[in-house]
């Protein structure tokens, strides 16, 4: 302000208020709805971890084992998000070298493992590698040298498996962030080293691996926080031989009554305070805007030689993680039984028959349906506002931005299972009493997804070019034209990836449906649970395939309603 | 009558080696005028026009279109870019890809309300001018850089604003193209005489396009005058050295005459007599005549330096550019290609008119 300018009131004609708050009313509510949602559970509950002079902790350090299940959480987190960074960023330089004929087809083959639900890839797992009756095991015991196994020669209840499997859960995320990374880096600046005489390994230590140094950072970050609130490989995997991680001790809580909240809320304080370290050394370390965008040039060049072999570590990465377990459940799902002999059954459907039959399962997948498509249909409005909110050539008040930017980035900061158990908390007792609702079922969804819907479509408008939008506001448009006739349009395609991923996370949401489930609000993920923990494995089976299909179909309804890229239309 | 008025304008990129792009900037531009805003990148002139569009929020002054205050620091007053009736032409033509050529150029007649009739009538008479109308049907990604370009300058017209702004809008072309809608975007102006502000790092395009040409440098106005006021008598020695006139020679008083770095200044010193012991001597190189040492020198008001060597002789097509050494400093001379007769090497003698010697006392023209 200029010297001369008057100090002005803050109330009043041309006072603080009318000038800058008034006009961002609809910023401010957006971000109180997105801050109650997503504050109001986790703050509620760490609370009662300090109630009473902090004896939620007290009663955390008595229980039995506790410096083990720390130990494992963390061991875990490192570990899988470790394995998952170097495989996905193996993947993605290995999608950069496909040759021409498998390229397009070899892009998308490593975000295939996310179709298949956790659950669903676990409980495959576990009939592969059971010791005594996977189906893998049995395989390798005729190999000679093993014949005179009794089990193994693999445990997959160990902690070695439950890494092993959640680092290849875990490698698609870091597959998409990389990729998409490598994309947009083009390859003019590796023609340019390639010009100064580098050789292809050279040129991608030297140029490609520190450029993508962001995406890799990013993808690190957000896999490691998902490591921490791994829930589905511990409790499925972990049980038989009682290893158990925080989350898992959470979930048992709320398999008793009453829940002591308190405890929860003090085995999730040590994660909560390790993810929201994770997120700020993330900022830390990338910076504000740099965080989702990386070095972008528009390349003509193609210096990347292609390689065969390219296509088949990707073939066997898709081989390993989703056609194995894939084959396993199919297999389980139509044999009699789960036999723990190679010769081959009769082959059957009644356990097809048995599960549509039954009303209770096939209401949990109706309501899964349900649940997600309205959750996508609050999702994906909220999360860009919030997203747009977030672009700087919007004139949102800097407060409310940056209000907004923390709640787009506490939701991925918590895990599931932790938000899912102060979710449960809140939402139990007064004055929002909605648990046995499907409400509750919703507004869980919302709350856990609203960082990924937003962080999503920020990158997508970031990409989109601001450019674009200050032309339309030069040519007189106001917000609302802006928004619909250019911004959305062109957005289309990225909503609608949004759209897809998010139908993903939420049909296959299990650990904090798992929390907030009651008898007459099930999904998919829960009563599987159900089914697993009472030992039908081959309803599991059915149950499984099923999210697989409505997976594919929802992802394929999305894209269609995607289209053709706006930015790529011609006549 | 003042279209656009600029008032003691300041922007701030905060941070800790805080930047001010734009310095207590004053312009007034007249109806009908084409200002030309030019300057190296980095010198705020896009800031500047980004901030009469609203792009970019200034600190403080005053921005006034005709005479209606759109920003104004001392009430508080920020008007949102769409309310403020411009007409802007981006670097790289910010054609929505969505879009045919027709909605991009009605997108701000609709925003404007305007009825669908008036609306096709009016699209397609800005790209007649433009000379694209059969371009109407066609999607952005269809057209060539040359022809977006054109469809951006449309849009921009379309709805008559009360300014338009121009940034860099011909800097993403080939020269040939360049020169071409240059000659094109000089014939509209004259045609339509909106009044409007250019940004552009090219002096050509400055002097061919510019009512008047305001010269920037780190955030404030060097120079604002007429193309050819600009180019004959830059007012300071910032000006001179970006418009390229490539010698200058520190003067320093010494007995009754000037020397400097390249020796000793030769001839009727009145004409260069100021009041001051040290300046800086500017000249063009077609400025400069060369002699050899044994030739008669021109009379009366001719200046000359002497005891320089030829080192290197560039045909450029029609003129010579010749490259001289005077003891550490190189001088350059362009002279036209008849008659040129120095080879590297020769011993020469070089003079010039008093009247094209521009000579900065602390860096401000004499």
């Amino acid at each position: 302000m200029s010297a001369t300018a008057q100090p002005r009131a803050w109330w009043g004609p041309g006072g603080w208020v009318r000038r800058n708050a008034l006009p961002q009313w609809a910023w401010i509510m957006l971000a109180l709805v997105a801050g109650f949602l997503v504050l109001w559970p986790v703050l509620q509950l760490q609370v009662r971890a300090f109630v009473d002079e902090g004896s939620a902790f007290g009663r955390m350090m008595a229980l039995p084992r506790i410096g083990t299940t720390m130990q494992t959480t963390l061991v875990l987190a490192v570990l899988s998000s470790a394995l998952a960074v170097v495989l996905g960023t193996l993947l993605a330089w290995c999608a950069s070298m496909l040759p021409a004929p498998v390229r397009r087809i070899g892009e998308l083959a490593p975000l295939l493992p996310l179709v298949v639900p956790a659950v669903a890839a676990v409980t495959g797992w576990i009939f592969l590698l059971s010791p005594n009756v996977g189906y893998l095991n049995m395989v390798l015991r005729l190999l000679p040298g093993l014949e005179d196994m009794q089990e193994g020669p693999f445990n997959i209840y160990s902690v070695t498996w439950i890494i092993i499997i959640t680092g290849m859960l875990l490698s698609s995320f870091v597959y998409v962030f990389v990729f998409t990374g490598l994309k947009n880096m083009g390859q003019e600046l590796e023609a340019a080293a390639a010009a100064c005489g580098a050789s292809a390994a050279m040129r991608f230590f030297t140029i490609t691996l520190p450029l993508l140094r962001p995406s890799i950072i990013f993808a690190t970050g957000v896999v490691f926080l998902l490591g921490l609130g791994q829930f589905t490989a511990p409790l499925l995997l972990g049980r038989t031989a009682k290893i158990d991680v925080l989350t898992t001790e959470m979930f048992y809580l709320t398999e008793r009554f009453p829940v002591d909240f308190g405890l929860g809320a003090a085995l999730g304080f040590p994660i909560l305070v390790l993810g929201l370290v994770v997120v700020l050394l993330q900022k830390f370390a990338l910076g504000e805007q740099k965080r989702f965008v990386v070095v972008s040039a528009r390349s003509r060049y193609n210096i990347r030689q292609t390689r065969w072999w390219a296509a088949v570590v990707i073939g066997l990465y898709l081989l390993v993680t989703t056609v194995l377990p894939l084959m396993a459940l199919i297999y389980v799902s139509v044999s009699p039984f789960w036999s723990g002999t190679l010769v081959v059954p009769e082959l059957t459907l009644r356990h097809w028959k048995s599960v549509l039959n039954n009303v209770a399962l096939v209401n949990a997948v109706w309501t899964s349906v349900k649940v997600s498509v309205v959750g996508i249909a609050i999702l994906i409005p909220f999360g860009f506002f919030m997203a747009y909110a977030l672009l700087q050539s919007t004139r949102v008040f800097k407060p409310v931005r940056m209000a907004i930017d923390l709640f787009a980035t506490l939701p991925i900061a918590v895990p599931a299972s932790l938000m899912g158990f102060g979710l449960l908390f809140v939402y139990s007792q007064p004055p929002i009493q909605i648990y046995g609702t499907t409400a509750v079922l919703v507004v869980t969804y919302v709350t856990l997804m609203l960082g990924h819907s937003t962080r999503l479509q920020f990158t997508t408008l970031v990409a989109t070019g601001q450019e674009f939008l200050e032309a339309s506001k030069a040519c007189g448009a106001g917000p609302l034209r802006s928004f619909f006739q250019v911004m959305l349009p062109m957005c289309r395609k990225g909503i609608a990836a949004t759209a897809a991923l998010t139908f993903v996370l939420l049909f296959h949401e299990f650990s904090a449906s798992l929390m907030v489930r009651s008898a007459r609000t099930q999904v998919i993920g829960s009563v599987m649970y159900d089914v697993w923990a009472g030992g039908i494995y081959s309803e599991v089976a059915v149950l499984a395939l099923i999210m697989v299909v409505v997976t594919v179909l929802g992802v394929c309804i999305a894209a269609w309603m995607g289209g053709t890229d706006a930015a790529q239309q011609k006549g | 009558m003042q279209e656009l008025k600029i008032e003691k304008l300041v922007k701030r990129y905060p941070g800790r080696d805080q930047v001010v792009a734009v310095n207590q900037v004053d312009i007034d531009v007249q109806a009908g005028e084409m200002l030309v805003l030019l300057g190296p990148s980095g010198c705020g002139k896009t800031t500047l026009l980004r901030c009469v569009a609203g792009l970019e929020d200034a600190q403080e002054g005053r921005i006034v279109l005709e005479g209606r205050a759109v920003f104004d620091s001392a009430s508080g007053l920020n008007q949102p870019t769409h309310l403020r009736d411009i007409g802007m032409v981006f670097q790289n033509y910010s054609l929505w890809p969505h879009m045919t050529v027709q909605r991009n150029v009605e997108y701000p007649l609709r925003a404007r309300s305007m009825g669908a009739s008036d609306r096709l009538a009016r699209a397609r008479e800005v790209l007649e001018v433009v000379q694209c109308g059969h371009l109407a049907e066609r999607y952005p990604a269809m057209l060539s850089g040359g022809q977006q370009q054109r469809i951006a300058l449309a849009r921009a017209l379309a709805p008559r604003p009360k300014v338009m702004l121009l940034d860099e809008p011909l800097s993403n072309l080939d020269a040939l193209l360049r020169v071409e809608l240059r000659t094109h975007l000089r014939a509209i102006h004259r045609e339509l005489g909106f009044t409007g502000i250019y940004v552009t790092h090219d002096q050509l395009e400055a002097f061919n396009l510019g009512t008047r040409v305001a010269v920037m440098n780190a955030g404030r106005i060097e120079q604002l005058d007429s193309a050819r006021a600009v180019y004959e008598r830059p007012a300071t020695d910032y000006v001179a050295r970006f418009l390229g006139i490539r010698n200058a020679l520190e003067l320093r008083r010494v007995d009754r005459g000037w020397s400097s770095d390249a020796g000793a200044v030769q001839g009727d010193l009145a004409a260069i007599e100021r009041h001051a012991d040290r300046m800086q001597l500017f000249l063009r190189p077609q400025a400069l005549r060369l002699h050899s040492p044994t030739q008669a020198l021109p009379q009366a008001s001719h200046l000359s330096l002497s005891g320089g060597q030829v080192q290197e002789v560039l045909y450029s097509g029609g003129e010579v550019d010749t490259v001289l050494r005077f003891g550490d400093t190189t001088l350059y001379a362009s002279s036209p290609a008849e008659g040129a007769s120095f080879k590297p090497g020769d011993p020469v003698t070089v003079s010039f008119e008093a009247s094209k010697a521009l000579l900065y006392i602390d860096g401000k023209l004499t």
